[in-house]
């Protein structure tokens, strides 16, 4: 029997969140770095974030003797170049880390690469340069292992300060950008938006970046990212891919329906329709009046957020299955009514001619009461002689037992189970099912009412 | 550096009654002499007239001293090396040696002892012929040798008491000029059989694959640098070469041709950066030229020839002056080098000086001299024995501002110019040497101790007592203001080390 409800949340309000927006991908590939070099590729990514990917694609730059592969990168990344199967080309590694990596070919033309999908050509050349001599400073004057072409790591114990920081035109410093007003920043920033690299809620109005992306800030049409330390490098061309997401606030279900979304602290999808089916078991007798409380319902089982919420609940009578067990009166009342047989036998060969016939009478009674009241009375009204009483009366006595601990109903109206101390009444349909209220009162008995099977 | 002659031959003795003439070394002679020379006369030294005029005489006809009682020449070359002729005669058991040099055979007497021994000898003829001259002798007197000049036996004597003759190792110490006999006690050759063996010598490393001997100045001219190993050519010394007993050690090589100077210079640095040093190309030029340019590895004219003074290394020389092997070991780090550590002078103030004077006033601008205690200036090559070093010039600029100036000398290896020294000092500059500097430290600076006791340190990224090209008085590096903290790392600090 199937009784349904429906919830509508359409309506429902989310206070503050986000919705991911797919700009798509940038259109500069590792492919195009590598194919720009024609003399030296060198890498500064301390984070490990592109360096394999580069590495492995770069293969021919590196098996070439007339083009330098120089890599910057952490203490354990170089401590692992053999194992990664790098076995040519010069590497140092820093503790001086990269915010995002830089590879740049040639010394005269930069990438910025958030991750391997998202890279960033710097188009001016003076910045590049400015890139390279910083990235070169490091290379240089702050690193702190070696290899080359598959030598062993071996530490940097010398300081050469030579190779000078240098002095930045087009790179900014954060203090020279904290000084303007911009539309939007990073938290380190006071920016009208602030730019999160994953959701969280804060008290403006908020945009998602890249998550490789450490700082930035900027306008439409110019953004500077922090490319390391506290240096920024600006970057005005297209970068809409960098932006994954906005923020929203008081905004019904309605419009979120289907969309990807972060609210109430993790990612969710609110699907649009959401149908749940529950079946609820009862007694036999009482299960087609049971109406279910679909408010409890709807709070045990919608974990998450859905348009429109639909409950259908199947409700059942009770079934007997194997967790329930035929109840301990049958086998009690079949060792009793032994016994009562076996006490009239003995008592028939102790009485004379007169109780004979007595006692056939109580043998032949069908109802077990009653032939145990007989026999009872029978064992209390007789006497025997000395002899008898002496040797064999012992033997018999009068039989005490609570009827209704053996009482059974007849097996076409029903069986009895019992399961955690209840006490069930299996029917094999609903026919019967006034007989069975009437057997159980009549026989003073407390049972649920139950179906036999389907 | 070593040259020896080691050769077997005879030891022998004779026994007989001999008239002497030997060099003696007699000190209390020299210090009479010395007690004249500043002044005083005999009488006041002995306070005796009669030993005084003894020993006048004695003085005046060893022509020591002239009629006034004053040293003669050959007076004050006595005190220079106090060796005084004289004659004895006795009888004396003296040990000879038979040595062979080349084809001919040399006698010299060892020792000279005034006993004789018990053994019973041969009387036999005396016939040592070919008898060198003015070699030292063991005497029995206990530490004293003396330099032999002639034996002669009194005349009625043709005959000496023969020992046994036993052969023996002889050693000769061309450097030393030293000999000895069997394992003894080293001996002074003297001229003449320093000459015979010499000659020899000569003679014996002519056919040799490396090139000329000068045994005179003590240099191998070298032919081709390709039998030299790895480390005979860092070093400049060939390590060891023997023929016909003549054995050499160490010993300097010279390079006298333009092209293989260009080509050692390659080599040079080639083991230099294949030991794991890291310079840029421009480095390495200053390198040659104070490191291996102010060796003697190259004669003055291959020094001073226009391709050396201008010689600047770059890929394709590495490419053109070493072997193939050697070329593809080291290709790839040139890359490295070439490409990436091309130190480019920054432009600051001290970019546009053209002389001394222009740096130190650029440096008075912001640090002048009251307020600065002590100037350390970390030198690689303060002294460096060539034409471009001016460091004097250099200094004399600084002292104007800075009173105290301490040079401190990383321990770069290079030959000094100690003229340049000797000026550097007389302007009341200090000069001192921490090796561990170089260790720990690339580049060169200038530390500035404050009379407040804080610090300022400046990079140079060249020599700054080479500052500048001596054609176009352009600097050749740069001088960098850098933060203290800087020149510190794994508990190495620069500014401990230039005070200690």
């Amino acid at each position: 029997m199937i009784k349904t409800h429906e919830f509508n949340n359409l309506n429902n309000i989310v206070n503050y969140g986000f919705i991911y927006e797919q700009h798509g991908n940038c259109s500069v590939t590792i492919d195009d770095i590598i194919s720009d070099v024609s003399a030296s590729l060198l890498i500064y990514d301390t984070k490990g974030s592109v360096f394999l990917e580069l590495a492995s694609k770069a293969k021919k730059i590196i098996n070439n003797q007339n083009v330098v592969f120089a890599g910057l990168v952490s203490h354990t990344m170089i401590k692992d170049l053999k194992s990664k199967g790098i076995v040519s080309g010069f590497y140092r590694s820093t503790s001086s880390n990269s915010d995002i990596a830089i590879a740049i070919a040639d010394k005269i033309n930069a990438y910025l690469i958030i991750d391997t999908k998202n890279i960033i050509k710097i188009p001016s050349k003076k910045l590049s340069i400015e890139l390279f001599n910083y990235v070169n400073h490091l290379l240089w004057s702050r690193a702190e292992f070696e290899v080359l072409n598959n030598s062993a790591p071996k530490k940097i114990t010398e300081i050469r300060l030579s190779v000078v920081i240098p002095t930045f035109e087009i790179i900014q410093t954060k203090s020279d950008l904290q000084g303007k007003t911009y539309e939007y920043g990073t938290q380190n920033f006071d920016a009208n938006q602030v730019l999160l690299t994953k959701p969280k809620e804060v008290d403006r109005k908020a945009l998602l970046i890249n998550s490789n992306i450490g700082s930035m800030i900027g306008n439409e049409d110019q953004y500077y990212i922090r490319v390391f330390d506290e240096y920024y490098a600006p970057i005005s061309r297209e970068v809409s891919f960098l932006f994954e997401g906005k923020s929203f606030s008081n905004e019904k279900f309605q419009t979120l329906v289907n969309k990807n979304t972060w609210f109430d602290g993790k990612d969710r999808t609110i699907e649009s329709e959401k149908v749940f089916e529950v079946v609820e078991v009862q007694p036999l007798d009482s299960y087609k009046q049971f109406e279910p409380d679909f408010e409890a319902l709807y709070k045990q089982l919608v974990k998450e957020n859905y348009g429109k919420v639909r409950i259908n609940v199947d409700v059942k009578p009770i079934m007997i299955d194997s967790t329930y067990q035929i109840s301990p009166k049958y086998a009690k009342r079949a060792k009793i009514e032994a016994f009562v047989e076996e006490s009239l036998n003995k008592l028939q060969k102790l009485a004379d001619d007169d109780s004979q016939k007595i006692l056939s009478n109580i043998k032949a009674i069908k109802w077990v009461a009653e032939k145990i009241q007989k026999h009872n009375e029978f064992v209390a009204n007789n006497e025997f002689g000395d002899d008898t009483l002496k040797n064999k009366k012992s033997s018999v006595s009068k039989i005490n037992i609570n009827i209704e601990d053996i009482t059974i109903p007849q097996e076409l109206l029903g069986k009895l189970y019992t399961k955690k101390n209840q006490q069930y009444l299996a029917l094999k349909d609903e026919t019967r099912l006034a007989e069975a209220k009437a057997w159980l009162k009549e026989n003073n008995q407390d049972a649920i009412m139950v179906l036999e099977h389907e | 550096m070593k040259i020896s002659y080691r050769v077997n031959g005879i030891l022998n003795n004779f026994e007989s009654k001999v008239d002497l003439k030997l060099n003696r070394n007699r000190n209390d002679f020299k210090s009479l002499l010395l007690e004249i020379e500043s002044g005083k006369n005999l009488e006041q030294i002995f306070g005796s007239t009669a030993l005084a005029n003894s020993l006048e005489k004695i003085l005046k006809s060893r022509g020591l001293i002239d009629a006034s009682n004053k040293l003669t020449k050959s007076g004050k070359d006595f005190i220079v090396s106090p060796l005084l002729e004289e004659v004895e005669s006795g009888t004396y058991s003296i040990d000879y040696v038979s040595m062979p040099i080349g084809n001919e055979t040399v006698n010299y007497f060892s020792a000279m002892r005034r006993t004789i021994s018990n053994e019973k000898r041969n009387f036999s003829n005396w016939n040592i012929s070919n008898i060198v001259v003015d070699n030292q002798m063991l005497t029995d007197r206990k530490d004293e040798c003396v330099f032999f000049k002639e034996l002669a036996l009194p005349k009625q004597l043709k005959s000496v008491f023969q020992g046994q003759e036993k052969t023996v190792e002889l050693n000769v110490d061309l450097v030393e000029k030293k000999y000895n006999v069997e394992k003894g006690s080293w001996l002074f050759t003297g001229d003449e059989l320093f000459h015979k063996v010499l000659t020899y010598a000569d003679e014996a490393l002519k056919n040799n694959p490396y090139g000329r001997f000068d045994l005179m100045n003590n240099l191998l001219y070298v032919e081709t640098l390709k039998d030299f190993s790895d480390k005979e050519l860092v070093s400049g010394q060939l390590e060891n070469y023997s023929s016909k007993g003549i054995t050499v050690n160490n010993y300097p090589l010279c390079i006298d041709q333009v092209v293989m100077a260009k080509q050692y210079a390659y080599l040079y640095m080639y083991y230099r950066l294949n030991e794991d040093a890291t310079y840029s190309f421009k480095e390495m030029d200053e390198i040659l030229q104070n490191e291996v340019l102010t060796k003697n590895i190259f004669t003055d004219s291959v020094k001073s020839s226009k391709t050396m003074l201008e010689f600047q290394f770059d890929f394709n020389g590495f490419k053109d002056n070493l072997d193939t092997e050697k070329f593809n070991n080291l290709a790839y780090k040139l890359r490295v080098l070439e490409e990436f550590l091309d130190l480019k002078i920054v432009d600051n103030e001290f970019s546009k000086a053209k002389n001394y004077k222009e740096i130190v006033s650029k440096f008075a601008t912001s640090l002048s001299g009251s307020t600065v205690n002590e100037l350390f200036m970390v030198m690689g090559y303060p002294f460096a024995k060539n034409g471009k070093t001016k460091t004097s010039e250099m200094i004399q600029e600084f002292a104007k501002e800075y009173q105290n100036i301490t040079i401190v000398k990383k321990g770069n290896e290079h030959i000094e110019n100690e003229d340049i020294e000797k000026k550097v000092r007389s302007l009341g500059v200090k000069v001192r040497e921490n090796k561990n500097i170089k260790k720990a430290f690339h580049d060169r600076y200038l530390v500035f101790e404050l009379t407040n006791k804080t610090y300022e340190v400046y990079l140079i990224t060249c020599e700054i007592g080479q500052f500048f090209n001596s054609a176009t008085n352009q600097p050749l590096g740069s001088i960098i203001k850098i933060n203290p903290n800087e020149v510190s790392k794994d508990n190495v600090n620069l500014i401990h080390l230039v005070k200690e």
